[in-house]
């Protein structure tokens, strides 16, 4: 997924599950800086503030055709 | 011989810089006038290999742009080697990557952009970065979202 591709979701429906830690306003967009579960720093643009759900952390999703799949060993796109 | 020299001239817009020898350019007019003397010569097609590495950071843009310009206003092959995926993407329309020497995918940048075949050309095309999540940043939605691979 791409920064820019990210979409605030909630838990039933997020595809990654992250820990917020700051966020900038920016008036049309908010940087949303978030930390991973192995702990990579994730920068989002997203177009609304992300409110964590009760487990603390912000559930995201992008749009089908920007969800790149890879397989893990090979590292080949998957479909 | 004064055509092709005028021609080549005005492809790199050279034209007020012609009466001066090589050592009286600085250095991205130097290239040029090198540049020239391949026009000159009717070269079918042209081998850039990190041509641009030794300037400094405003005649690079510069001189990417000239070279797509100059790409499309003489209509030749222009091979462009670089390791620098902003040099590769802005004048390319159409890209190699390789990777010790196999290549991973050939496409127009969007293409590279758009659907990357695998990860290392995921990476290649990095501006903004892709995010990859492992299953443990995955919720289930996203593990069912991958079938038959491996979460990442």
């Amino acid at each position: 997924m791409r920064p820019q591709h990210m979409l605030v979701s909630d838990k039933k429906n997020g595809l990654v599950a992250l820990t917020p830690t700051y966020s900038e306003n920016l008036g049309e967009y908010f940087f949303a800086y978030f930390e991973s579960a192995t702990g990579e720093e994730v920068i989002a643009k997203l177009y609304e503030r992300g409110v964590p759900e009760a487990d603390g952390r912000v559930y995201l999703e992008t749009i089908e055709s920007r969800l790149h799949r890879f397989n893990k060993e090979k590292g080949l796109r998957v479909a | 011989m004064e055509e092709k020299v005028a021609q080549a001239a005005c492809a790199l817009k050279l034209e007020p810089l012609l009466k001066r020898k090589p050592s009286n350019l600085y250095d991205g007019q130097r290239q040029r006038a090198a540049d020239g003397r391949s026009i000159f010569c009717n070269a079918r097609v042209f081998l850039f290999d990190e041509s641009l590495s030794n300037l400094d950071a405003a005649l690079h843009v510069i001189k990417r742009t000239e070279i797509g310009l100059w790409h499309s206003r003489l209509d030749v092959i222009t091979i462009y080697v670089t390791y620098d995926r902003v040099e590769a993407m802005a004048p390319a329309d159409k890209i190699v990557v390789l990777r010790d020497g196999i290549t991973e995918q050939v496409g127009t940048p969007v293409d590279l952009y758009e659907r990357p075949d695998n990860t290392f050309v995921a990476h290649f095309v990095d501006s903004p970065k892709m995010y990859f999540f492992t299953s443990e940043e995955l919720t289930e939605k996203g593990k069912s979202f991958l079938p038959d691979a491996d979460t990442l």
